[in-house]
């Protein structure tokens, strides 16, 4: 289990920053990856959660990810969700929030709906 | 902030004391289903929130002893004493895992060990609760279920989405979780706390009972409806359903309409989550409120503000009214309504309901009694009645003591009982309840009562009373708490030490309380204790004795009447209204020298049931009085419990009436005063 914290492609306002974050993601991770997601909208427009390396997760992962969306509208930056494994697809669908991250969530970034859902692999 | 520990060790501690009532409540009727299934609740969420917080040892023990409780709860086990018994011993465990934190010893993991094999021995010897049921009905019922989990839910070890999965192994099942409509930014975000709520569509050929197990865990954890939406529902149906739920519409009607449902109820039961929200049912009504945990420490915090924030007021009062200045006066008084709101409001923060100190007390009748191989059941009223949260700290050890005494004392052996003609089982009786601006907690026995005669023969020998006293049965009963006396022949592990009645009194009135006995022989005993309902800040009454000023506590107080002449001596007796009441001369008492007021007057005061005056020199007036503590180098004179700032910024010493009423009736008596006048209130 790791997040690696936000790490940063260039030093200018407009680089990247990635926010990794690898095996379980549960409620009690939930405050050091949004500490870290806050951190990368603060130095980058452009905000990448990696979660290709995730083994599983609660609905707390849903919230995040609604909540990262959000902050990125509001900030008008840009954030790609990118997940190469089923994991991310399980929970969402366990919670049973397929529908709405189809619909609305993935929709607000284009990239998100791109990655979500294999389209990388 | 608190660590996840130490958040987790306060939630446990109401866990555990939950657990103790379902336990106590099933030794004494094994057949209530609601405390098994409350007792296995209380272990899931242990087992769960120790694991978060990282008490593996705990988790692990509380899992075993949980597995035990659901061979309870599906008819496998049946509970009997010897199960009951090793639970209450593993309760103890628990707690003493919680204390020890999340890396436990070896010697308590072996404990665990002894407990956990001996949990899986034991078979039932009296009837049980029935067996699990899964409530199965003819044909068909769709059934629509809403929850909104509590927010803290994942932190404290649930996923709700197993809960659904649950529900799923009953039928064909789908469900939909719903974020709130406005998400927040991360900026403003809970993380970890549960915002997602969800919508379920079940078909399966079970009835509500089968409902409530699978969402068991869930049940007072989460904010449910059920509703039927009908049976025969053709299946093809339920993904068109889902989809309504996904789109958030009404559904009732809609379903109808489509023919999707064959039951007309289905018109009324069907409605959007909103309105079935507000049609809780009642055992989750309980939740609407939300609460907030905070560490008493805050409270004290926020209490001494206040405290500083009443004299500040007072103060700014006192420099209007010598100014004479209106503007600053209506601004005074506008900061008084305020302060006076705000004050009620923080003291209000800090009351407790006085139930969770009784529920410990029937683990310790229940433990004294079969040590002393007597029977004793446990009664408590008035759990519900509020007291600050400092004063049911300091009342537990007294309180303990006095139902020591009952158990050890009070109530006769069976043997005893039987040939007084009484039902074997006593009764002890734990009664709260407010009186005015206090509260009165009683707790009584119907044991063989006090023995007058044994008391004052037990006094004489003491040298506490001489031969030729004259003391009506109140005054003998009193002496019980006289330092140093008892009337037990052997002295026993439990009490009979004979230093415990003194203490006890003496801790009442730490907390500006009083307490009092009467007992019948052969018919039991009553220990009342008269408490205020806080000890932070008080209603007080300002009096003067030469240049000092004094404070006491407005609700011991009746009246102020003029003084009569002077007497010589320090106890005097004047008559009032056609009764004979002692006061006292106060200035005598703390030796002002300062010369006498032309008109003294005297404040007649009720403290422990006895009427008294005390002779001041002025009535000053009122004011809200926050109390302080002397410091510890300084001896406060008998009958002072503190001290409290005065509006011009000056100190005033807090009296303690019922003290100086004891040291009243200690001096010599005098010849009876003429009647006086009442001249005022306060």
């Amino acid at each position: 289990m790791r997040s690696d914290g936000p790490s940063v492609d260039g030093e200018v306002r407009t680089s990247k920053a990635t926010v990794r974050v690898e095996g379980f993601f549960g409620a009690s991770r939930a405050p050091d990856v949004v500490a870290e997601l806050l951190a990368a909208f603060d130095m980058a427009d452009e905000v990448e959660l990696a979660l290709d390396g995730l083994s599983g997760a609660d609905v707390s992962l849903v919230q995040l990810l609604a909540s990262a969306r959000e902050t990125a509208d509001q900030r008008g930056a840009r954030l790609r969700v990118v997940s190469h494994g089923y994991a991310l697809r399980q929970c969402l669908e366990r919670c049973g929030f397929t529908h709405l991250f189809d619909w609305e969530l993935l929709s607000a970034t284009e990239e998100v709906g791109y990655f979500l859902f294999g389209g990388d692999e | 902030m608190m660590d996840l520990a130490e958040a987790f060790r306060g939630e446990a501690e109401d866990v555990l004391e939950r657990l103790e009532e379902a336990l106590l409540g099933l030794e004494a009727d094994p057949s209530q289903r609601d405390l098994v299934d409350a007792a296995f609740r209380a272990l899931h969420t242990l087992k769960g929130s120790g694991a978060m917080a990282g008490f593996g040892e705990l988790e692990r023990f509380a899992h075993s002893f949980e597995s035990a409780f659901d061979k309870v709860r599906s008819g496998e086990t049946r509970l009997g004493d010897e199960l009951l018994g090793l639970s209450l011993e593993s309760l103890d465990h628990l707690r003493a895992l919680v204390e020890t934190g999340p890396g436990a010893a070896p010697a308590l993991v072996e404990q665990s060990n002894d407990l956990l094999a001996k949990l899986d021995g034991p078979s039932a010897v009296t009837s049980g609760p029935d067996t699990k049921p899964r409530g199965e009905i003819w044909g068909e019922q769709a059934w629509r279920i809403d929850i909104r989990p509590e927010p803290q839910l994942l932190l404290d070890g649930f996923d709700p989405v197993e809960t659904l999965e649950q529900l799923a192994e009953l039928g064909d099942c789908r469900w939909r979780g719903r974020l709130p409509e406005s998400t927040p930014p991360l900026e403003t975000l809970t993380p970890g706390h549960v915002s997602v709520e969800w919508s379920v569509l079940l078909i399966c050929p079970h009835g509500r009972e089968a409902l409530d197990e699978a969402l068991f865990f869930l049940a007072d954890r989460a904010h449910i409806t059920i509703e039927p939406l009908g049976r025969d529902v053709r299946f093809d149906g339920l993904r068109a359903l889902g989809d309504i739920i996904d789109t958030h519409l009404a559904v009732g009607d809609w379903a109808a309409i489509r023919g999707l449902l064959c039951d007309t109820p289905a018109h009324a039961t069907l409605a959007p989550p909103p309105e079935a929200a507000a049609s809780a049912p009642p055992k989750t009504a309980a939740r609407a409120e939300e609460t907030v945990k905070v560490a008493t420490s805050k409270l004290d915090v926020m209490v001494d503000a206040v405290g500083e924030l009443v004299t500040a007021q007072a103060r700014l009062e006192e420099v209007a009214r010598r100014l004479g200045d209106r503007e600053l006066s209506s601004v005074a008084e506008s900061l008084e309504r305020m302060c006076g709101l705000m004050r009620d409001a923080t003291l209000d923060l800090r009351m407790f309901p006085l139930g969770g100190t009784f529920s410990k007390f029937r683990r310790l009748v229940r433990d004294i009694s079969k040590q002393l191989g007597k029977k004793i059941q446990f009664v408590s009223e008035g759990d519900e009645t509020e007291l600050d949260k400092t004063v049911i700290d300091r009342l537990s050890d007294p309180m303990i003591h006095l139902i020591r005494n009952s158990l050890d004392h009070g109530i006769e052996s069976p043997a005893d009982r039987r040939a007084a003609g009484k039902p074997e089982a006593g009764t002890i009786l734990v009664a709260a309840r407010h009186a005015g601006t206090k509260v009165v907690i009683e707790v009584s026995d119907d044991g063989k009562g006090l023995d007058r005669d044994r008391i004052r023969e037990k006094a004489l020998e003491r040298g506490i009373i001489s031969k030729e006293a004259s003391l009506e049965d109140a005054e003998i009963f009193e002496l019980i708490f006289a330092p140093g006396f008892s009337t037990a022949s052997e002295v026993s592990a439990l009490s009979g030490r004979g230093v415990g009645m003194d203490a006890v009194r003496a801790a009442v009135r730490e907390l500006r309380g009083e307490i009092r006995v009467t007992s019948e022989l052969g018919r039991g005993t009553v220990i009342s204790i008269e408490l205020p309902l806080t000890l932070a800040i008080i209603d007080g009454l300002v009096v003067r004795l030469g240049e000092e000023f004094y404070v006491m506590p407005a609700s011991d107080v009746e009246e102020c009447i003029a003084a009569p002449r002077a007497q010589p001596g320090t106890r005097k007796l004047l008559q009032l209204r056609g009764g004979l009441v002692p006061y006292f001369d106060l200035r005598s008492w703390f030796g002002v020298e300062a010369p006498e007021a032309p008109h003294p007057q005297v404040i007649v005061a009720d403290a422990q049931g006895e009427r008294f005056g005390l002779v001041v020199d002025e009535v000053v007036g009122q004011q809200q009085a926050v109390i302080k503590s002397l410091a510890r180098a300084t001896e406060p004179p008998e009958g002072v419990s503190g001290a409290t700032i005065l509006g011009d910024g000056g100190v005033a010493l807090v009296l303690e009436l019922a003290k100086l009423g004891d040291a009243m009736r200690m001096a010599p008596v005098h010849v009876p005063e003429a009647s006086l006048s009442r001249r005022m209130h306060p």
